[in-house]
């Protein structure tokens, strides 16, 4: 054993450690997107210790009781590792009012290594909503490692990594990439915000809520009680730039943007305003009649909480098995949306 | 507006690093995948360390740092009985960025486990450094989190009371990390406290508090002479450090690191000693 330790020395001082294992196509996938959580089998393998569920648990249950305004998280029944977050697009910014949905995953020894997030609103791969935030999904933030600034520490929460993808949603979001601090040309950021108010009301707005279970049953109510609230909001923005229509969107960071369609929209918005009305009074006979958005969502957060302790009671035993199987079935299903990522960056790359 | 703004100052009191514009980044679709790459690398090399080094070894001889080096190197080989002469005893480190925490937790506790009042001082420590973080404004219930963590295991080996428990706390990751991510938070802490000092040893401009996000509460990140400086200080722990380097004109170089500020340099007496060769620490033993 000694003499074994002697020859590590030696090579961790030459810096070229062996790497002898070759890895299976489960890792290659892992390795191809190490921010990726639903590609995270390298996870899957090692069972969580407890010290990491309880922190685990113990930042989810302090995020359902209290979270900063515009942003909500459900747990996974299958999975306490796996959060799912929605972040409400801030006033004044051209996300204003869109539904942003992530899944986010933390490593089996969280909280020593930086969570995985994904990014799920890009219409399959194909709108990048902020410099920072790919089509492919990956989240560029520093404490997830996904880019270079202030990297990850214990001290971080699930609260944290939640917040600064927030505030990557910001009034001139162009300024956000690196290099372009300046304008390229003047009018660009303009121009850009535009474009972003154009598909947050299609990508973050019609499509998150068009499509069911795209999102947790918890987060779409979310999603369906502020819609019905600010429908007026998305009304006006139609109306006030459907003199855009057919114009080509500017987007300095995906030249294959396509046109504005507001007056498509509002039809849009019209057609879900419908069906969530009428679904909802179907619902709302067995409950209350008084709509309030906050109780309502207090609600859901006692559900969530619930659920937050079945996990936590079966977590020790053999979800992970199970676990195992959602995740290879995941894995099979973004599979092929890795294919259209590849094409996808491509294209950008021509 | 006013929301937006709201979480803004929000994300920077709870110590979120937020993404500047002045970052280089990913940016640009050509280096995307070099930056991917670095990643992969760097994950494969951590995990053949964690596969082939304990995160602490049991002591062995000193003498076996020969089998280390080439026979022929004589300025090591010098070195290491020169070490021979005073030093009996090494006890290994993983080369994982944490190590001189993990043997500052380690040596510290080896040296206390005995001893009832010292632990309790140490707790009490812990109480107070709890505090002085939630006024520096980090999350209470992380802190919490760290040192309720760092408190099992101190129950754990004291309960225990002998070199096993000890080193089977100090091998569970889980455990160990956790001391290691306390040490750090303790660091840091005493870092910002006496800002006025420390900032002068700081060279690229950063702020203690920024120092502090990259260079010493993230996990793996290495030590330098400013985090010895203030961990002694703020655990109290007089702390030698014998590097041993390729310089051919001396043999040993030996650092103190004192508890206190008035520490007679004459009378020192180290709590641990530790051997440093060029990016890392293992702890040593005298005879």
């Amino acid at each position: 054993m000694n003499t074994d330790e002697g020859t590590q020395v030696k090579n961790a001082q030459s810096s070229k450690p062996r790497m002898n294992r070759i890895p299976n196509d489960e890792m290659a996938k892992v390795m191809r997107n190490p921010w990726d959580p639903l590609h995270s089998s390298d996870w899957d393998e090692c069972i969580p210790t407890t010290i990491c569920l309880r922190r685990i648990q113990r930042e989810i249950s302090s995020m359902l009781k209290e979270s900063p305004p515009g942003m909500f998280i459900d747990t996974d029944p299958d999975n306490i590792t796996k959060i799912h977050a929605l972040i409400i697009g801030p006033s004044d910014t051209p996300y204003e009012n869109g539904f942003f949905y992530f899944i986010i995953r933390c490593p089996p020894n969280y909280p020593f290594q930086p969570p995985r997030c994904r990014f799920m609103t890009t219409a399959n791969s194909t709108v990048r909503m902020n410099p920072n935030l790919y089509q492919n999904g990956k989240v560029c933030v520093s404490i997830l490692g996904t880019m270079t600034g202030p990297s990850w520490a214990p001290t971080l929460t699930l609260e944290s990594l939640i917040l600064s993808i927030q505030s990557l949603l910001s009034e001139n979001p162009y300024h956000n990439a690196p290099g372009f601090t300046k304008e390229r040309r003047l009018g660009d950021s303009k121009a850009y915000n535009e474009t972003l108010k154009h598909e947050t009301l299609r990508v973050a707005v019609c499509e998150m809520l068009e499509t069911t279970n795209v999102v947790p049953q918890q987060l779409r109510e979310i999603m369906i009680k502020h819609f019905l609230k600010f429908y007026d909001f998305y009304i006006d923005e139609c109306n006030k730039n459907i003199d855009k229509d057919g114009q080509q969107m500017i987007d300095p960071f995906n030249k294959n943007c396509g046109l504005f369609q507001y007056s498509s929209l509002l039809t849009r918005l019209q057609q879900l305003k419908y069906e969530l009305e009428s679904n909802k009074c179907c619902n709302e006979e067995e409950q209350k009649s008084d709509f309030d958005i906050n109780q309502d969502i207090s609600s859901s957060i006692n559900i969530a909480s619930d659920r937050l302790s079945d996990c936590s009671i079966i977590a020790d035993e053999k979800v992970f098995d199970n676990e195992r199987k959602v995740n290879h079935n995941q894995d099979e299903v973004t599979e092929e949306h890795a294919n259209d990522i590849q094409s996808s960056e491509k294209n950008l790359l021509i | 507006m006013a929301t937006h703004g709201d979480l803004a100052t929000a994300s920077t009191t709870s110590n979120t690093a937020s993404n500047n514009n002045n970052n280089n980044n990913t940016f640009a679709s050509g280096d995307v995948d070099l930056d991917q790459q670095t990643q992969e690398q760097q994950s494969q090399i951590e995990k053949e360390i964690a596969n082939n080094q304990p995160l602490i070894s049991v002591k062995i001889s000193t003498s076996e740092l020969k089998n280390e080096y080439l026979a022929e190197d004589k300025v090591y080989q010098d070195k290491v009985s020169e070490l021979m002469k005073k030093y009996k005893y090494l006890r290994r480190t993983r080369g994982d960025g944490n190590c001189f925490y993990r043997a500052f937790g380690f040596g510290f506790l080896e040296e206390k486990y005995n001893n009832k009042n010292d632990i309790e001082k140490f707790r009490q420590l812990m109480l107070d450094l709890k505090n002085k973080l939630i006024q520096l404004g980090y999350l209470d219930f992380t802190v919490e989190d760290v040192s309720d963590v760092v408190n099992e295991l101190i129950d754990n080996v004291c309960k225990g009371g002998d070199e096993a428990s000890l080193m089977e706390s100090f091998s569970s990751p889980a455990h160990s990390d956790y001391f290691v991510a306390y040490l750090r938070l303790f660091t840091s802490a005493y870092l910002q406290m006496n800002a006025a000092f420390f900032e002068n040893f700081i060279d690229d401009g950063k702020t203690i508090k920024q120092f502090c996000n990259t260079e010493v509460e993230p996990m793996g990140r290495e030590s330098d002479n400013i985090h010895i400086t203030a961990l002694a200080k703020a655990a109290a722990v007089p702390l030698r450090v014998v590097y041993m380097d390729r310089n051919e004109h001396c043999l040993l170089t030996t650092h103190d690191f004192s508890a206190t500020d008035d520490e007679n340099r004459s009378t020192f007496k180290p709590m641990i000693t530790m051997l440093y060769r060029p990016g890392h620490y293992d702890l040593l033993y005298e005879h």
